[in-house]
Parts: structure tokens; C-alpha cells; sequence
């Protein structure tokens, strides 16, 4: 540590903290991390910490805090990591978020809160997501995490569908205010997104268990493998179950797929069922564990957004050579910037402006080549966009597994088993913007199923404000459904 | 109701489309509903196309969620891609690709018998 630390923290003036260095993230090196799921980011050290905390300048009106979704009391908690006092830290930012040691991972703080920290203006913004993630860890690998109060018990039963960053958060909430809170969940683990579909090298799975497992003693109760529209109805949980409201959280989970000759063919998979396979199933210990997934050596990645780069980073530590094949260049990558440097430092192929037209099969239907159109950029449009347009020349490589990753539609089975839940036309299902409520009265949703894919803190901000309006349905203040 | 089974050990001695073909001569049948192995579903639809009798079959493509997430279950139907968890499982037998669901449900047959063995039952 330098000079200027060295002095008590508080004394430091603005210009003594804009000149501290910025602490870079250490990175476990490409070469081992491919072997392994483990944690790629290894995580600062307490000293690197209080240094990257000590480069906030405590702004009168911090622009960080309204930028993040949950409004996460941001100065604060860096002032209690710079005065030596992690877990505080950690209890302060529980005070807006539930899981910061998820949030601290998986939040592209790139485009909230570090986007207008005004340090960023001249210098590196604050490392916050960095140092959320330090308090966190601190705190759990301290055992630090302390059971809020709970209200008087209401009486009121609240049923929550789905166990993703929405529903945890919503059951979070009510459970505080003394509500009796069911969560139902189709798959046999809690998490949604954060289990099945984001990488253990970017989320390990003990920080999201342990999240749950507080949960279960604030007394939510969980059901699994319990498939909602399926096998209760929204009118069985509130007129045979006796739930006096219900949230909805079940995600965007509907993988849009290619349309194209082979689409079907054995090996080709959504970017959701590989992943899942993975990670919720285990399938990369197979046979010890019973779900199996081809693991080829050629896997072709279609799309180039975050999942892509997900399913990119997975194969390679499967053992694979993984090639992603985008329709546009390399500079309309939809992936954020940190995810596709990772993923170039694990070394891929890249097949820029190659858009998939076919997916060449044997005579047992399995997938053995890949054929792409070359596609050109436009001049830009009027908005600057410029369009990939196809030159009538292809070419075809080898591939045995195709992982599409083109995102997701709205998971449409409770919508289409209840005709009182309107959605857009593209399923997503509509609420009152205030209070989350749906067009049936006492149903509310939050999350990806109100968005259509968005983020987990997005889900997480909207989940509270659901939260909130539930409890005011159920405590008589308010019970007006979704009108318009 | 009748029993067929493949070596005669109960019932009728044959497929099921054997014992359906018998119904059908007796009486007139205007449904047909089909729950089992793919190639019965098919056999069975094949034998009521001709006949222009309404078939349905439910099919048991291979799933892994369930709650239509990951598309593994995705059939043919009608040349359109359908799920069979969640648009299903019942579909018109005689609209069903049943050719690429055959090959479908043979894409993990070698893991499947590793993933048996395994069990030591
Ligand atoms: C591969 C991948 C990587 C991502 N990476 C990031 C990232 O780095 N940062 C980020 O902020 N966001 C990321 N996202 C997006 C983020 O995960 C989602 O926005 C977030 O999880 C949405 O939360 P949710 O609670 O609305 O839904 P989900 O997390 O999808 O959870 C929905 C839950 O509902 C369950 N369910 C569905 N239907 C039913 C039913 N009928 N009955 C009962 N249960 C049901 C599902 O099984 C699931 O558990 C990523 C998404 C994917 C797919
Ligand atoms: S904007 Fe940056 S410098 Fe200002 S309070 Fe927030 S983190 Fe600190
Ligand atoms: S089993 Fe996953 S979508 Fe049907």
C-alpha cells in the first residue's frame, strides 16, 4: 500500500483518492482455468480491497445509487470496507439486496453503477461490483449472516412460482413482512438461471445454496418438481390450495431456435438444454451422474451474445475445439466486452459474418457439418445501424454437437393455461407497473416473465416492488387488478 | 379391453395394431388415441390414415425440464417444430414426423446403456 493509505482513511481529501491506483480484478491465467469449473476471478484480497475502496470520493449526490436497480447504498458501504469492517459492509448492502455474493458476480455493473461513478469520467471507475462481491464472501466465509427479524404472522399464505432471482427475492420480502410463503419450483433445485444456466466458473454453486438455505430458515417452504399450469392451475393454488395471492417469477425460459434444415438433427441443442444438461444435471460427470450430453470435439456456438460466450467457455472445458458463428462482426458482439475477452483469452475459433443456413446430418440424423452463408455489412442506415446482407457465397466446416444461443421468449405454459393472464404478443406477460399486479385479480409477476430477458437484478428490483404490492393486496389497501 | 402381448404369455399373440385391426372389423371406430412405444404410435397411425380415422398419440420425446426451457423434446408436427412437453404431449398421429422422432430418441442410446450399466441393479 502507498503513502497516502497508510494515514486514517477519513482524512483522505478527494484529489489524495483519485490518485490511488486502481486495483485490477485477479484473474485465474487461460491455460489452467480451461481445466477446471472453478471461479475464474479469484476475488481481492483485504488489502486490495481497502485500497479500491479507498478511491470513492463520496460524492454529495452519489450517481451511482441511482443507477442501480435495488438503489444499493453504494458510499456506504465502501466507507465500511475502507474503515476495515467487511461484514458491516456486507449487513448494509443486505439492507437493498438479498444475494450480493451472486450480485457481486453476475451484475454488469458496466452498465449501471460503474457506468457513471464519476471517478470513471477521468480514471477506472470504482471497482463496486468487486468490492460487493468482497463484502459478501467476507461475510459467508465468516459466518457473518444474520437472520433478520421477522414481522407478527399475518395469516396470509402467499404461493411464489418459479425459484429464480424473482421468486427468491419476492419470498425473501413477504417471508420479513410474516406472510406464510410456499415457493414452487418444476426443476428439483432452487436458483432459475442461476443453477441452470450461468457457468460455475463465473457463480459457484455453494454461494448460491448457501442463499437458499437461509431462506429456508426465514420458514419459506419449497416444493420441487412441482410444474405449475401443469400440474396445479394459478385457480387451484387460490381456490383449492387457499394461497390468498400468487407471484409469478418464471422466467423467460423459451429458447428461440434456427429455422434452417437440420435444425432438429441429433447434437443440436439450445444454448439452455446444453448448459442446463451441465449444470443442473451434471452431465459432465456422467455416468456417475445419470443425464449425458455430447461432448464433441467440434462444437459450433451459434450467436454472440453473453450465453454464447457461456456455452463457448463450458465446451472448451469440456475438451472441445468450440467455434462461435455470428451473422454481424465482431464489433455488433451483443456479449458484453469483459465476457468476450474472456472468452478470446480461453482461445475459441471465430467465424464473423457467417450466418448458419444448414446443419449437415449422417444417415442416423447426428449433426456432422455446419454450412454458413459470408455475409457483408451494409452502409449504415439512417440510426447507424448497419445490416449484415448476404453475398450468395458459402462455406461448410466440420462440427459434431451446434449449441444455439439466439435468447429466449417468455415461458408461456401458465399464460396459456389461464385465459385471464394477458401478455404482448410476444408472451410477455403484462402487470401494473406500480404494483406488479396482473389482469387476475391477486396474481401478480416480476422477473424475465414480465420483461422478456433481462437481468437477475433487474428481476430482484422488480420482485420487491411485487413484494410490495402484494402486501398491500393482502393487508386490504389495495386489490385493483391490471386494468387496461 | 384387450391384451396382446409379442409371445402370446397373455391375451392376443401380436401387436397392438393386430388387436386394433380386429376392433376395427367389428365396429365402427371414429377415435383412436395411441399411449406407448414410438414405433406403436406410428404403426398404429399408419393403419388409421388410410382409414381417415382421427388418431391421437402422446409422445414421449426425450425431456429434460419439462416446462418447454430447453427444446430437447422438440417434435415435428405438420413441418412445424413443436415441444412436446408443453404444446403436447398429445398431438394429430397423423401429422407427426415420426421418422426424426424415431432418430431422435435414439441420439443418446449408447450413454443410455453406459448410464445402465452403471446403476448395478
Ligand atoms: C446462460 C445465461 C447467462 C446469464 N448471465 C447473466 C449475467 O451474467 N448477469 C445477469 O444479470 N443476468 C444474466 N442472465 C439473465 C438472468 O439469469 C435472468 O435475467 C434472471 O435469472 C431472471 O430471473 P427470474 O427469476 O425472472 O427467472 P429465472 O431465473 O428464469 O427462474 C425461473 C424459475 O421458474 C421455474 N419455472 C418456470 N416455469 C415454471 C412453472 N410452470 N412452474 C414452476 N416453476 C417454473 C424455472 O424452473 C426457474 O427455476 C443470464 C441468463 C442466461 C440464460
Ligand atoms: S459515483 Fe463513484 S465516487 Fe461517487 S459515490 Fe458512487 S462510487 Fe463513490
Ligand atoms: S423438455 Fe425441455 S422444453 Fe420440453
Amino acid at each position: 500500500m502507498n503513502d497516502q493509505t497508510a494515514k486514517e482513511p477519513h482524512v483522505l481529501n478527494k484529489r489524495e483518492r483519485s490518485m490511488i491506483a486502481h486495483q485490477e480484478m485477479p484473474l485465474r491465467p487461460p491455460q489452467t482455468r480451461i481445466h477446471s469449473f472453478d471461479e475464474v476471478p479469484i476475488g481481492y484480497s483485504d488489502e486490495q480491497a481497502r485500497t479500491e475502496s479507498l478511491r470513492c470520493l463520496h460524492c454529495t449526490t452519489p450517481a451511482c445509487i441511482g443507477a442501480c436497480p435495488v438503489g444499493i447504498d453504494i458510499p456506504g458501504f465502501l466507507r465500511l470496507i475502507e474503515q476495515g469492517n467487511p461484514g458491516a459492509a456486507a449487513k448494509k448492502i443486505r439492507e437493498t439486496n438479498f444475494l450480493p455474493a451472486v450480485c457481486g458476480r453476475v451484475c454488469p455493473q458496466d452498465k449501471q453503477c460503474q457506468a457513471v461513478c464519476v471517478v470513471g469520467r477521468r480514471n477506472i471507475p470504482v471497482g463496486i461490483g468487486n468490492l460487493e462481491r468482497y463484502a459478501a464472501d467476507y461475510e459467508r466465509t465468516h459466518g457473518l449472516f444474520e437472520i433478520p427479524d421477522i414481522k407478527e404472522p399475518t395469516g396470509k399464505r402467499v404461493a411464489i412460482i418459479g425459484s429464480g432471482p424473482a421468486g427468491l427475492s419476492a419470498a425473501f420480502a413477504l417471508a420479513i413482512e410474516g406472510h406464510e410463503v410456499t415457493v414452487f419450483e418444476a426443476s428439483h433445485r432452487a436458483g432459475g438461471v442461476l443453477v441452470y444456466g450461468i457457468p460455475r466458473f463465473r457463480l459457484p454453486i455453494k454461494v448460491i445454496d448457501e442463499d437458499i438455505r437461509f431462506l429456508s430458515k426465514l420458514g419459506i417452504r419449497f416444493v420441487y418438481n412441482m410444474v405449475i399450469g401443469k400440474i396445479l392451475t394459478l385457480e387451484d393454488l387460490l381456490y383449492r390450495e387457499g394461497f390468498d395471492a400468487v407471484l409469478i417469477g418464471t422466467g423467460a425460459g423459451l429458447p428461440r431456435l434456427l429455422n434452417v434444415p437440420g435444425s432438429n438433427a441429433n447434437g443440436v441443442y439450445s444454448a439452455n438444454e446444453y448448459l442446463t444438461r451441465i449444470y443442473l444435471m451434471e452431465a459432465n460427470r456422467f455416468p456417475n451422474y445419470s443425464t449425458p450430453v455430447f461432448s464433441g470435439k467440434k462444437v459450433a456456438v451459434v450467436g454472440a451474445g453473453n450465453t454464447a460466450m457461456d456455452v463457448l467457455r463450458t465446451a472448451k472445458r469440456l475438451g472441445a475445439e468450440p467455434t462461435c458463428y455470428y451473422r454481424r462482426s465482431h464489433q455488433e458482439a451483443p456479449a458484453r466486452s469483459e465476457e468476450l475477452k474472456h472468452a478470446e483469452q480461453e482461445e475459441m475459433n471465430w467465424r464473423w459474418l457467417s450466418n448458419p443456413v444448414e446443419f449437415i446430418v449422417d444417415e442416423d440424423n447426428f449433426v456432422k457439418q455446419i454450412k454458413c452463408e459470408r455475409m457483408v455489412l451494409s452502409e449504415p442506415d439512417e440510426t447507424g445501424r448497419q445490416k449484415p446482407v448476404p453475398t450468395g457465397e458459402f462455406f461448410v466446416e466440420e462440427c459434431d454437437t451446434v449449441v444455439m444461443a439466439l435468447g429466449c421468449s417468455v415461458n408461456p405454459i401458465i399464460p396459456s393455461t389461464d385465459a385471464e393472464i394477458r401478455t404482448n404478443k410476444w408472451g410477455v406477460i403484462l402487470v401494473d407497473p406500480t404494483t406488479c399486479q396482473t389482469s387476475k385479480t391477486g396474481v401478480f409477476a416480476a422477473g424475465d416473465a414480465i420483461t422478456g430477458g433481462s437481468t437477475v437484478i433487474q428481476a430482484m428490483g422488480q420482485a420487491k416492488k411485487a413484494a410490495a404490492g402484494i402486501h398491500e393486496y393482502l393487508m386490504g389497501k389495495s386489490n385493483s387488478a391490471l386494468k387496461a | 379391453m384387450l391384451i396382446t402381448t409379442n409371445d402370446g404369455s397373455a391375451g392376443l399373440k401380436g401387436f397392438v395394431t393386430d388387436a386394433l385391426l380386429k376392433v376395427l372389423e367389428r365396429e365402427k371406430v371414429i377415435y383412436v388415441l395411441a399411449v406407448g412405444p414410438v414405433p406403436m404410435m406410428k404403426a398404429v397411425s399408419e393403419m388409421t390414415r388410410a382409414l381417415h380415422i382421427a388418431t391421437y398419440v402422446s409422445l414421449n420425446a426425450i425431456m429434460v425440464d419439462g416446462t418447454g426451457m430447453c427444446g430437447a423434446c422438440r417434435v415435428t408436427v405438420g413441418g412445424e417444430t413443436k415441444f412436446a412437453c408443453f404444446h403436447g404431449p398429445d398431438f394429430d398421429g397423423h401429422k407427426v414426423d415420426f421418422e426424426n422422432l424415431t432418430k431422435r430418441q435414439k441420439m443418446f442410446a449408447k450413454q443410455e446403456k453406459i448410464a445402465f450399466d452403471n446403476m448395478h441393479l
